[in-house]
């Protein structure tokens, strides 16, 4: 066991965690250069396109040391992104060290200590490496002593590598084995293992990952799910190395791997639980994960109803792998059954939109993002509401809270005035501007609800896509927020309400109610697209009546071609979703999420 | 054994100019191409003879382009060549489409001699300017002219062809037109409302953002109605109106599901529930490429989707006895939903056996005929 190292890698967004990932498991010999894919560890399509890490995913490396031992290091991968603070507690707690990777030129960023302190908290011994150290603009003895100030750990012999040219990453290695402790544990005493992710597998079930503590795991053994109480015998267990799963039988104290147990019941193995024996459970089992706390809400909705089935079994699936996502069924006038369901932010909910209609082929209709508020009524209570079905009367309104962020945009000098534009017109509050090297930090205190609808798109079209953006929530502020409702030929739809800034909301219903009239389909009546404020009506679009649709020529030879038009137009009418009298596209339910700001 | 009734269209692919709105299979100075094209009819004609044996030929149809470019002699060798080769009913008129410019009175004097019994005439509209616009090589005067020559040659079937709702055209301005068309000793009035198709010139120019709206077209459509109901023409098709008994026979018969045998380029057929075209390729079609295409072949179901969007063309309707008798279903167990929910809209009418489009219904019957494809 005093040979084992497990660990993780901590870093901000873009200072290189995947690269020194692949850098290590290059050098660890484990894989030849021909099998070394960009990035081995980010196995989804989806976090390859995007550059991060979504799912967390463990590799054993071995490595032969300067003293001659060879050594298995165990590296737990987690996501980088603050949206993934609960995967990342996962991770941490499978592990006994961190390697901090901070970038030689931007040195410490705000986000990265958030989960730096959530490794420090859980008892993690912190290895600095200083990355980028090849860049013109690197500054290592800088970096180095920002470390030591605002981390407080020692940095002075951090190893200084590059991770894109391989430089000093021996260092890494070496340092890994001298300052992370070896697993501690029992390997006499019964099995005690902690589930930190889980993948479904159409032939094995569920492949879980887990870190064994005391005990062992072996093939054939009956053992237990301490959360959800269900017992599963063992068929398979092994260690886990980049693509590929490698049967061992036997997993130990201190050992990093999967099992797999056909188990069916992607519930029954929720990341944070204990795997112990059936006949002899540990009396010390895990005390389980925090629950995390959705931040962003979206209704999520089959475009076809008859898929309702398929998208329940679909977020069953991903609950599996993302135990933050949070999901119940709700109903919905204009969109019949679906699910309301909560994430960790923003990026978290564009990737299960995007992972369910990627992965499971489901076409979807998602409402407007919304954000948990605090509403104070007269009769005293206090109701979290995120849901504008659930607004209270207004009459009835005390006080407003709404969640605030402090975001971050990283942008080229060039757009600065624009930037802060936009973030004005979005209630923004500015905090504050640097400048790294000819990149700009700009720092706003920002409503959240003003983010989640189109700010990102608003930055990187008015940055031609250099800026980027984080945010971490900060707090509630009081706030005047009103119930903005879409009437469609007189009637509500429910769908397309949301909760916005009093200031904004007369704005924001002239442009939905705009961009709704270039949606609604002509039908055989005027049909009046109206924006309300609780009874009064604060913008109104109008479709005029279809009052012509009808072939002038319709003989021998035009007969096949006429039809197939019509197949046309009875196909576009089936993907149409009926509102009351009217019939709309799904994409009318999308267009309203994308309000241009100018 | 009684014989199959059947139609047949022959497709003269010719123009000397293309107008600015057609996106029909025609083409402008090849003219010289005339006689081989002819010559290769000559052959397709002969060559589908015994697949028709059991069939009876009840209508002709020159239809083009500008079947009028053809020489009267043509015409005498491709009709003697049908006789030749397909049973022709006693009473089979023939009919052909003609551009006034390309007539006078000796060429239509020699036509109706060969037994050609009806000429439909692309009249378009009355105002020279229109017709500038349009792309079409005749005035006004020309075609009252033609109009005159074919009812002195002995026409008396004579129909006009208008087109409403062209570019810039006021209400006023259709008004004319067909009270110009009313004047003229025909039988029949075919009125298009132009239609932009796309890839012809007209979608690409600016004529196209100078079209009337939506209203206007309506107006004239309804003005169209009134008009030519007075004057004693029967609206019986979406676009087209006819003096009692001058329907046009060949026309009817693809609203009522009759079978047509395409003769000539690009020629559309349907016999044996299936449509099948011929090549669109000038070259091929000459060389001797007289193949009939398959486009698609119907399933009962189809059958019955084609009876009720071709039948309510027609302001006689569908018949609920015929679609029985055709089917052996009732169309209220086909159809029941579609149609009880467009009677209760008001765009459809039911009179005991027939249901029509009522006014409204004909304005929106994409919509309504989509709605009863599969």
């Amino acid at each position: 066991m005093d040979n084992i190292r497990n660990f993780s890698i901590i870093a901000h967004i873009d200072h290189g965690k995947s690269t020194l990932a692949d850098r290590l498991i290059q050098s660890s010999g484990l894989l030849t250069e021909r099998e070394m894919q960009d990035q081995v560890l980010d196995s989804m399509d989806l976090e390859r396109e995007r550059g991060i890490t979504i799912k967390a995913q463990a590799v054993r490396l071995v490595y032969k040391a300067a003293d001659g031992r060879e050594y298995v290091l165990n590296l737990i991968d987690t996501p980088g992104h603050v949206d993934f603070n609960y995967e990342v507690s996962r991770s941490l707690a499978a592990c006994e060290g961190a390697v901090l990777v901070v970038d030689a030129a931007q040195g410490v960023e705000a986000q990265t200590l958030a989960n730096v302190y959530l490794a420090i908290d859980q008892g993690l011994e912190i290895v600095p490496v200083i990355n980028k150290i090849d860049l013109p603009a690197a500054d290592p003895p800088r970096v180095i002593k920002q470390v030591e100030d605002i981390i407080g750990i020692v940095a002075e012999d951090a190893p200084l590598i590059s991770a894109k040219t391989g430089l000093n990453i021996a260092d890494v290695f070496e340092k890994i084995i001298a300052d992370v402790p070896a697993p501690g544990g029992d390997p006499g005493a019964t099995l005690r293992a902690l589930i930190f992710d889980s993948l479904f597998d159409q032939y094995k079930g569920v492949i879980v990952f887990v870190r064994v503590f005391d005990g062992s795991l072996k093939k054939g053994q009956k053992i237990r799910f301490v959360g959800s109480a269900k017992d599963y015998e063992v068929i398979e267990a092994g260690f886990l190395s980049p693509g590929n799963f490698i049967p061992t039988g036997e997993l130990r104290a201190g050992d990093v791997g999967y099992f797999t147990a056909s188990i069916k019941n992607v519930r029954d193995t929720l990341p944070g639980d204990t795997v112990t024996l059936a006949a002899n459970p540990t009396d010390k089992p895990f005390p389980g994960y925090k629950k995390a706390t959705p931040m962003v809400f979206s209704s999520i909705f089959p475009a076809d109803r008859s898929k309702y089935q398929d998208l329940r079994e679909a977020l069953d699936k991903l609950v599996l792998n993302d135990a933050s996502l949070f999901f119940e069924p709700t109903t919905s006038m204009a969109l019949g059954f679906g699910f309301n369901c909560g994430f960790l932010g923003l990026l978290h909910l564009e990737i299960i939109q995007e992972r369910l209609e990627r992965e499971y082929d489901l076409d979807l209709v998602c409402t407007a993002p919304s954000v948990i508020y605090k509403i104070y009524t007269t009769d005293g209570a206090m109701a979290e509401i995120s849901n504008p079905a659930d607004f209270p009367d207004p009459a009835k309104i005390l006080k407003m809270e709404e969640p605030m962020v402090r975001a971050e945009i990283m942008l080229p000098s060039e757009y600065i005035g624009q930037i802060m534009e936009i973030c004005q017109n979005r209630r923004g509050i500015y905090i504050s501007l640097d400048y790294i090297d000819d990149r700009a930090k700009l720092v706003y205190e920002m409503p959240l609800n003003e983010i989640i609808y189109d700010f990102f798109d608003a930055l990187k079209s008015r940055s031609r896509g250099y800026a980027s953006f984080d945010y971490e929530l900060t707090g509630y502020k009081e706030s005047t927020l009103v119930k903005l409702d879409i009437y469609l030929n007189k009637e509500i739809v429910d769908a397309l309400s949301f909760i916005v800034h009093k200031d904004s909301a007369m704005e924001r219903g002239r442009k939905i109610v705009e961009k709704l009239k270039k949606e609604v389909p002509r039908h055989q009546f005027e049909i009046p697209i109206q924006a309300a404020i609780g009874s009064k009506f604060v913008a109104r679009e109008t479709v005029r009546a279809l009052r012509k649709d009808v072939t002038a020529k319709c003989y021998g030879g035009d007969i096949t071609r006429k039809k197939k038009l019509l197949e046309r137009q009875k196909e576009g009418k089936k993907r149409m979703r009926q509102v009351g009298s009217v019939e709309l596209p799904q994409s009318a339910f999308m267009s309203v999420l994308k309000l241009d700001d100018d | 054994m009684a014989k199959i009734p059947l139609s047949i269209y022959i497709h003269v692919p010719f123009c000397r100019r293309r107008c600015v709105y057609c996106d029909f299979l025609s083409f402008s100075g090849m003219e010289w191409l005339i006689e081989s094209y002819v010559a290769a009819l000559l052959a397709d004609i002969a060559e589908h003879s015994a697949e028709f044996r059991d069939y009876e030929v009840i209508t002709i149809f020159f239809g083009g382009g500008t079947p009028s470019l053809l020489k009267s002699e043509h015409f005498e060798a491709i009709l003697r060549e049908i006789r030749t080769n397909f049973h022709l009913s006693q009473s089979c008129p023939i009919s052909m489409e003609a551009n006034p410019e390309t007539v006078d009175e000796a060429y239509l004097l020699n036509l109706r001699n060969l037994g050609m019994s009806r000429i439909s005439f692309g009249v378009q509209s009355f105002s020279n300017k229109n017709l500038k616009t349009l792309g079409r090589l005749h005035r006004a005067d020309t075609a009252i002219n033609a109009v005159k020559s074919a009812s002195n040659a002995g026409f008396e079937d004579i129909n006009a062809d208008l087109i409403f709702a062209l570019p810039n055209q006021s209400l006023a301005d259709f008004e004319k037109d067909l009270d110009a068309a009313l004047e003229l000793p025909i039988t029949h009035i075919s009125c298009y409302a132009l239609t932009v198709e796309e890839g012809t010139p007209l979608a690409d120019s600016p004529l196209a953002a100078a079209l009337p709206d939506e209203a206007a077209d309506r107006a004239m459509y309804a003005l169209a109605k009134q008009k030519l109901a007075a004057a004693g023409f029967a609206h019986y098709e979406i676009s087209n109106w006819a003096r009692a008994g001058f329907e046009c026979r060949h026309n009817l018969g693809y609203w009522t599901g009759r079978q047509y045998l395409g003769l000539g380029l690009g020629a559309s057929s349907y016999f044996g529930n299936r449509r099948l075209k011929k090549t669109d390729d000038l070259k091929a079609y000459i060389g001797g490429n007289f193949n009939l295409v398959l486009l698609e072949e119907l399933s009962p179901q189809a059958q019955m989707s084609e009876f009720v969007m071709l039948g309510l063309r027609l302001t006689s309707g569908i018949s609920i006895a015929d679609f029985q008798t055709r089917f052996g279903q009732n169309i209220f167990d086909i159809f029941g939903q579609t149609l009880n929910k467009f009677l209760a809209e008001g765009l459809l009418q039911q009179n005991t056996n027939k249901i029509t489009l009522t006014e409204k219904g004909i304005d929106l019957s994409n919509m309504i005929f989509s709605e009863f494809l599969e």
